[in-house]
């Protein structure tokens, strides 16, 4: 070894270990390019297009979504939106003339102090806020004046673009986009999180005319306030709700308490003489009565220290139809007798009007019944006296009645008949004798303003005196009407109540439902039935009298004189 | 001393740089063009959003009634204005069975209404609909506000507007 190193020049050592690290080097590059090959060579050949895929989904316009999703009517109008709204700023440092920027901004923007503006702007900060929240028109006249230095930052903000008309319904949020009151509170983890607009079961022209009708009512009897609700009796969504006075949405923040009160789902009010209807229906459906029963309704009950009379007393013996018709107390309380405490009490139970409602609003009130049923709250009760429920209970049981029997709970989304499961309270053949009883109110008895021609309206009256601490309020009225129609084949409950009308001359001096809240319903049902393609009926062939007729055994129906039977 | 190959790998090398340089420029040009758009279709669709908001307050139902009260000659349509084909006579010399279906049918089946028709079909000039229209709660004003004034109220509520 030694020796072989001894004969080789330290020249060709050098040389030597040249080769080698060039050897080393080349190795190391030839497979570097072996491996870029290789990639190409798979790229070319055995792409999958994955990359492909992976290039022409980067950043392509996505959409832009909102913190809050929309709501909008069953027709697709939209109810609440949020917007982005500009917020004005300027970086100090490149602002040349304070004093004159400041001119210029206040000129556009006049709610600003100039010389508020002008400190800001000579603060020597790198960031001012000048004005939050700007509108669109704000922005571009900001904008128009190009000074450099200024700009906006985004924020959102809910809007509302249709007001009061649906305010106890879509409700409103807070600053910070939090749903404080009606949809906006109930779903609001649906609404924050989806980016899909929620659409709910109203429509916003039968709103409008609902309230329209409801508010001039209410004007020409000098009531407190009102409350009013149309719902589909096949699926149980409510087409529109109004309960007046009402609030702005978009400034929700300044609006009284008690506009922002909900009277349909959050008031509780004994109701009066509609519950007759559940009384009758119970009544039929259990065998207690039949249409040609007869009570004496010659005087007045007195039991323990109440006497129960009736308003426009007969003074003689009626039947079941015109215990309906003339809306009679003592008559109802009897046949209440006859049904009894226990099946009364499990009826109404399954009406749903001892419970809360299952309707989307936070916005909710349980009704008041007596904790013990006894046989004088049996007798109120078949009245409406003794129990307070809101309008949305008495609406739900209402259609229960008339659509053949079924209860579906109420609702405010969209749904379609397939999907409202219901519960059968009462037989068909009930159903269809209540059709006939409602009529008959309409056409003889207490309903007579609410007929709406050619739609077949049916339906009841009710006035009941307000408790107010307890005692009864003589001149404090509640005074309501609900209708079907066509009472044939109900497809809409129409309700209206006013919260203490004052009687006028028009009327006699009377505020009873029958003279304030069915003209309501005669206005709404014939304003919106042609937006639903119901064609008017004449009521007066044959075919539509053997529907509609009470049947004849039943004793003469006698005409009654005054509207304003209670 | 260069030998052929070499230069014609230099000048092989140096056209490969320029057109890598060339592509980069290019791909950094187009990335410039697409976030543009990117950025203009985003301001297109908020500006399609707002205009969707001041769609559906310009359709305010009070607000359409109060413009065609005020331009048209319209009023709503009522029951009494309705009828069916069935309702309409046949002429005398028509008396043989009615071959379209869809007349027979309604004719013999539904039986439609012929009502009393009190409303006028022609609105007269003089007597408009003031009554139903002037007893309403909610101010007359708002139909006259701009979109811009609602944002505006919207925005300006206590706590959420003015400078932080």
């Amino acid at each position: 070894m030694r020796n072989r190193i001894a004969f080789e020049s330290p020249k060709k050592q050098a040389i030597e270990t040249a080769r080698t690290r060039l050897l080393i080097g080349g190795t190391l590059m030839a497979a570097a390019f072996f491996v870029v090959g290789a990639r190409l060579f798979e790229l070319a050949v055995f792409s999958d297009n994955a990359d492909l895929r992976r290039a022409a989904s980067r950043e392509i316009a996505r959409p832009t979504t909102m913190a809050r999703a929309d709501i909008i009517d069953r027709n697709g109008v939209l109810l609440a939106t949020s917007l982005t709204t500009p917020s004005l700023f300027a970086d100090p440092r490149k602002i040349a003339d304070p004093v004159d920027t400041a001119r210029r901004i206040v000129d556009v923007l006049p709610d600003l102090s100039e010389e508020v503006v002008a400190a800001r702007l000579a603060s020597g900060k790198s960031f001012v806020w000048l004005r939050r929240n700007l509108t669109p028109r704000q922005q571009f006249e900001v904008n128009r004046l190009g000074i450099p230095g200024l700009d906006f930052e985004r924020e959102e903000r809910r809007v509302y673009p249709h007001g009061r008309l649906a305010s106890h319904i879509v409700g409103f949020t807070n600053v910070d986009n939090v749903g404080l009151a009606g949809i906006e509170k109930s779903m609001d983890a649906a609404i924050a999180g989806s980016g899909t607009p929620l659409r709910l079961s109203i429509d916003i022209r039968v709103q409008q005319i609902l309230r329209q009708e409801l508010a001039g009512q209410i004007e020409k009897f000098k009531a407190i306030g009102g409350g009013a609700i149309v719902l589909d009796v096949e699926t149980g969504e409510i087409v529109a709700m109004v309960s007046l006075p009402d609030f702005d949405p978009n400034a929700a923040g300044q609006a009284p308490d008690e506009t922002r009160f909900n009277r349909n789902t959050l008031g509780v009010y004994e109701l009066g003489s509609v519950f007759k209807i559940f009384n009758h229906a119970i009544a039929l459906e259990t065998g207690v009565a039949s249409f040609s029963s007869r009570y004496d309704a010659t005087k007045p009950i007195r039991i323990a220290r109440f006497t129960i009379s009736d308003f426009h007393p007969e003074k003689r013996w009626l039947t079941v139809p015109e215990i309906f018709q003339h809306s009679s107390n003592i008559g109802s309380a009897k046949i209440a007798l006859d049904i009894g405490t226990q099946v009364q009490r499990s009826y109404l139970g399954h009406l749903g009007l001892l419970r809360r409602t299952s309707v989307e609003l936070p916005e909710q009130a349980q009704p008041i019944y007596p904790a013990h049923w006894r046989e004088i709250n049996t007798m109120t009760i078949s009245y409406g006296h003794g129990i307070a429920v809101s309008p949305l209970h008495l609406v739900s049981a209402v259609a229960a009645v008339v659509n053949g029997g079924i209860l579906r709970p109420a609702t405010l989304v969209e749904r379609n008949a397939a999907q409202s499961a219901g519960v059968q309270v009462f037989s068909a053949v009930t159903s269809d004798q209540m059709r006939r009883l409602l009529r008959l109110v309409v056409e003889t008895g207490t309903g007579r303003n609410a007929d709406a021609k050619g739609y077949l309206v049916g339906g009841k009256t009710g006035t009941a005196e307000k408790q107010v601490n307890g005692a009864y309020k003589r001149n404090a009225l509640i005074s309501s009407f609900v209708g079907a129609f066509p009472v044939t084949a109900p497809r809409f409950i129409v309700y209206a109540m006013l919260d203490e009308p004052k009687g006028i001359a028009e009327t006699f001096g009377y505020a009873t439902g029958g003279w304030t809240a069915a003209p309501v319903v005669r206005g709404v049902v014939a304003r919106m039935a042609p937006l639903f393609g119901i064609a008017p009926l004449d009521d007066a062939p044959p075919e539509i009298r053997r529907a509609i007729n009470v049947n004849a055994n039943a004793g003469p129906a006698v005409r009654s004189r005054s509207h304003a039977t209670n | 001393m260069i030998r052929p190959t070499s230069l014609i790998l230099m000048v092989l090398t140096a056209a490969a740089g320029g057109a890598l340089f060339q592509i980069a420029f290019e791909v950094s040009e187009l990335d410039g063009d697409l976030s543009q758009l990117n950025r203009d279709i985003r301001k297109d669709r908020e500006a399609i959003h707002v205009l969707r908001a001041e769609w559906s307050f310009l359709n305010q139902p009070e607000r359409l009634e109060e413009l065609t009260r005020r331009h048209l000659d319209l009023l709503p349509v009522s029951g009494g204005q309705l009828a069916g084909s069935g309702a309409v006579p046949v002429r005398a010399q028509d008396q043989e069975p009615v071959t379209d279906p869809l007349i027979a049918d309604t004719g013999a089946a539904a039986k439609p209404a012929v009502l009393q028709d009190t409303t006028p079909k022609v609105k007269p000039a003089a007597p408009r609909r003031t009554a139903r229209l002037s007893s309403q709660t909610t101010n007359r004003a708002d139909l006259v506000r701009s979109f811009d004034d609602v944002l505006r109220e919207a925005i300006d509520t206590p706590g959420s507007g003015g400078a932080r």
